[in-house]
């Protein structure tokens, strides 16, 4: 297997009045090409702030260090922010939880989209339009025509999310960082929209980072996982065998823990269905 | 409806019978319609004392407008809603404080609902203050028992809400409802803010309480998994209507109606070796401004027909206590 990104312990800390907080600590992981990385976490465990840096996107106040960060070959740890912004948005490609947030209210659909188009492929203005009505429609919106004119508002949760995967896949990146892509969503609409990720890796053949809390959308979506805990890796391993035979306690204590359609419910038996009897 | 309901039936806690909510919408200009948005379109439901009544549904299927019916801070546009035989609408403001004692609530955001600037253990005293129950002296050991009851130590009464996390919060606001023994409790979404290993840990909280206490619960949610953990019974909700009702077991294990059988395949299982078998709805729910005629589903059921676009198909008996609203359960007798 041939891998893509490889992170070595990459440390992420943020400042404040009087201490040091590690975000991230000694975080190590790699993704294989064409290959689904799951990273799986409660809030606070620093899955998220792991895929930040690592697209140098850490904001201001939190500082990034890594002993290696390869992508594609390149070490964009030591790399300068002018070229990385050239890999960003281009070579790698992220979707945020919050659809309705992450996309400008103030400009249209079509125009957000055309914009990485234009910058990044160097299209014109015509053929960006034309361009981001297809990515639109692979995304299965319907109407893209339509729809390049509208503005998020305009658009459902579901329909924004398509719009933003759409936006990321515009440059047909080989990584696609995921951040809760399907948080926000109902269960209906998060399957819907996993169906689309999975349909467009296969034809694209890109690698995806896919961070969530819900194990079910790992075990459904990823080849190997990651589960993080305060900061650090507490477990890494293929899938089958992370959720099979799991090591560490706190990845048993997750899987046994949360609630499950596929067990039987404990019986919380009601004083009344015995009096009905 | 009502008659027959009655017919078969254990003591009722609570009845909300062809609740309906319409909300009407301000005019774009002087001249144009008032929209109005169906939040709610004949809903019907009991709950029985001690038992957990599970109304799940996606958003905007009007779930929380049918629990904010259900404790009386929302009015119903039709129907009405019985507790222990006493018609919500009929009451005073007076009666309605006093049945806060047996009615209580909890939402998705505990620190929301805390006073930032009171001490968590006076705001878990106060229901006892506003209902003078028992005596002044003893109401700080009835905190201290509640404290206990949801599992956190004694110290906790002095800190205030910035200081807790969001677990420990909704401890504090369950303590807070559950203080005045009430004998139903409203819980719109409790869970879904939370980390899943907390998660677990309030569920089985309220699971625990419930069977201490006896009280009944109307759990409102979104995740039908958490639903599942904690449910008696389960009503299925898509855009106002309920589409199925009955024993949560068996719902789960035999969903009748084509929506419970699409969003229970729409969740993910933890389980890399299932393949998922999923019956993929497309597109969103239509706009309960207008919607579809016939059944509300048709516009993305996966079994349609032509009969599912005009008539509305009606709530039916399906056997084992449970019911359903399609027309492919419609037996060759109507």
């Amino acid at each position: 297997m041939e891998t893509l990104l490889q992170v070595e312990n990459l440390n992420v800390t943020f400042r404040t009045e009087d201490e040091i907080i590690y975000a991230a600590r000694e975080v190590s992981f790699s993704v294989g090409r064409g290959r689904t990385l799951g990273i799986v976490g409660e809030s606070g465990s620093g899955k998220s702030a792991s895929c930040q840096a690592i697209m140098g996107l850490t904001p201001g106040n939190g500082v990034t260090q890594a002993d290696r960060i390869v992508f594609d070959g390149t070490d964009i740890n030591t790399l300068a922010e002018s070229k990385l912004e050239k890999i960003r948005g281009r070579d790698m490609a992220m979707v945020f939880q919050d659809p309705m947030t992450s996309l400008n209210p103030v400009h249209t659909i079509g125009r957000q989209i055309a914009e990485s188009l234009r910058l990044h492929r160097g299209m014109n203005r015509e053929a960006a339009r034309v361009e981001a009505q297809n990515l639109l429609d692979l995304v299965g919106i319907p109407e893209p025509v339509q729809r390049l004119k509208e503005y998020p508002h305009q658009l459902s949760g579901g329909m924004c999310q398509r719009a933003m995967i759409a936006m990321a896949l515009a440059c047909r990146p080989s990584l696609l960082f995921a951040d809760e892509p399907t948080t926000a969503l109902d269960v209906t609409v998060q399957a819907q929209i996993l169906d689309l990720m999975k349909r467009l890796q296969g034809e694209f053949g890109m690698s995806i980072v896919l961070v969530t809390h819900d194990l079910g959308v790992i075990a459904e979506m990823a080849d190997d996982v990651t589960v993080m805990r305060y900061g650090q890796v507490v477990e890494a391993g293929p899938v089958g065998r992370i959720f099979g035979n799991p090591q560490h306690e706190y990845t048993r204590e997750l899987l046994d823990r949360i609630p499950r359609l596929d067990r039987p419910s404990p019986v919380y038996e009601p004083p009344s269905r015995e009096q009905v009897a | 409806m009502s008659e027959a309901a009655s017919a078969h039936e254990t003591p009722k806690l609570l009845a909300a019978n062809g609740l309906v909510r319409h909300f009407r919408k301000p005019k774009r200009t002087p001249f144009s319609a008032r929209a109005v948005v169906r939040a709610v379109e004949g809903v019907s439901f009991y709950i029985r004392p001690g038992e957990t009544l599970g109304l799940v549904g996606e958003s905007g299927c009007g779930k929380s407008t049918t629990g904010r019916m259900v404790i009386g801070i929302d009015q119903p546009t039709e129907g009405d809603v019985k507790f222990n035989d006493v018609d919500l609408s009929t009451l005073t403001k007076g009666d309605l404080q006093n049945l806060r004692r047996d009615i209580q609530m909890i939402f998705q955001d505990p620190l929301g609902a805390l006073d930032p600037r009171i001490a968590v253990g006076t705001q878990i005293r106060e229901p006892l203050d506003i209902h003078d129950i028992g005596p002044a002296d003893g109401r700080d050991d009835a905190v201290q028992e509640m404290l206990a009851a949801v599992g956190m130590p004694p110290e906790m009464a002095a800190r205030y809400p910035h200081e807790l996390s969001g677990g420990q919060a909704q401890r504090i606001v369950i303590a807070r409802a559950l203080i005045v023994k009430p004998k139903l409790l409203v819980c719109d979404e409790p869970v879904s803010a939370l980390d899943v290993s907390v998660q677990a840990q309030v569920i089985d909280l309220l699971a625990d309480l419930q069977r201490k206490m006896g009280i009944a619960y109307l759990f409102i949610s979104h995740d039908l998994k958490v639903v599942k953990h904690l449910s008696h019974r389960i009503a299925v909700m898509y855009l106002g209507q309920i589409v199925e009702q009955g024993p949560c077991d068996l719902v789960f294990e035999d969903p009748k109606h084509p929506y419970t059988k699409a969003l229970i395949s729409a969740i993910p299982n933890p389980d890399p070796t299932v393949k998922p078998s999923r019956i993929l709805l497309s597109g969103d729910p239509p706009s309960p401004l207008s919607p579809p005629d016939g059944c509300r589903f048709h516009t993305r059921c996966q079994v349609a027909f032509e009969r599912c676009s005009n008539e509305v198909p009606h709530f039916r008996d399906v056997g084992d206590a449970r019911h359903a609203a399609c027309h492919l359960l419609d037996g060759d007798d109507d």
